[in-house]
């Protein structure tokens, strides 16, 4: 089973709609998450911003599991594991280097 | 009643171009201005979930913390680029009452607060003055439709520049009346125009709107 550290979620159409409903019918984390979701981010860049949600990965899973964001593509696993690396040798996160899907060294693949 | 500021690293974080920090968590981390207290950020920004944990993370990543726990002087000021307006009366009666980042909308959106639509702006010209804005009712009514203005400007940001939603709400929830909002819809527009024929139907209804009231 793949771990989802890698992977680009973009909102779906149906995501779109479930933050514009004022009924809540997904948790406040999980919306919360949703909101942050945009498109080029691999989900392992936004574990050290996102302290208080986590762990992030199953609601990732859960907001793909109920159709409101969609895999657009992942980055490369070195680019993953420059990341951790960094996260967990103390860097301090404004010097932390970005692994985005616009960054040259991401490695990116797009979901075909 | 808490206010956050950002410390020097949220300061690299939210302009350094290559901050790894997440584009969505950056819109918030530049909104943080060492006024507006937390309250204020929660009950304007619902639609984004949790906005207290969202702050509380960006506080446990170091990158903003509570005012009363910097030592004086630390907190970061808007960038000058931001928190530079123009001259009207208008805008610095807003600068006297609203956070600094209200004023990044009409900045970052190019051409100033005044409607770029020719049409438009003569309309408004043109209306007579013996218009009754002054009645309770013509009241009433300008904050009714102003209401309608503002949720169908937020449900198009939404749906079509989630990534500028944080920044656009926050701004739409500042404003008190049609005036002020016929004068930032410039800006608006020229945010949203790239977005194409939904844009152009949607401004159009906005416009016309606003021309029934003012």
């Amino acid at each position: 089973m793949s771990n989802l550290n890698d992977v680009v979620f973009a909102i779906t159409a149906k995501g779109f709609s479930a933050l514009r409903s004022d009924d809540l019918t997904i948790s406040l984390d999980l919306r919360t998450v949703l909101t942050m979701v945009d498109g080029i981010c691999p989900v392992e860049q936004y574990v050290p911003f996102l302290q208080v949600f986590a762990p992030l990965v199953p609601k990732f899973e859960t907001l793909e599991r109920f159709g409101l964001i969609r895999r657009v593509g992942s980055v490369s696993g070195a680019a993953v594991q420059m990341f951790q690396t960094q996260s967990q040798s103390g860097t301090p996160l404004s010097k932390m280097r970005r692994i985005d899907a616009e960054h040259q060294d991401s490695g990116f693949m797009p979901m075909m | 009643m808490t206010v956050y500021a950002r410390t020097e690293e949220g300061q690299l974080a939210a302009y350094s171009a290559d901050s790894a920090l997440p584009r969505k968590l950056r819109s918030i981390l530049k909104v943080i201005d060492g006024k507006t207290t937390i309250e204020v950020y929660v009950e304007s920004l619902r639609a984004f979930g949790d906005v207290r944990g969202v702050l509380k993370s960006l506080d446990m990543a170091g990158l903003i913390r509570p005012m009363s726990q910097l030592p004086p002087g630390a907190a970061k000021a808007e960038q000058p680029e931001q928190a530079t307006v123009g001259s009207t009366s208008f805008r610095q009666s807003q600068q006297q009452s609203a956070p600094s980042s209200v004023m990044g909308f009409f900045k970052r959106s190019g051409k100033g607060p005044a409607p770029t639509d020719t049409q438009f702006a003569a309309t408004r010209q043109e209306l007579p003055s013996a218009v009754s804005r002054n009645s309770p009712s013509a009241s009433q009514e300008q904050s009714l439709a102003l209401g309608r203005a503002v949720d169908a400007m937020s449900n198009f940001i939404l749906t079509y520049a989630p990534e500028h939603s944080f920044m656009v709400l926050k701004e739409l929830e500042m404003l008190s009346n049609l005036e002020q909002l016929a004068v930032t819809l410039g800006g608006y527009e020229q945010l949203v125009k790239h977005i194409g024929a939904p844009a152009q139907e949607h401004l159009s209804s906005v416009k016309t709107l606003l021309r029934e009231y003012l």
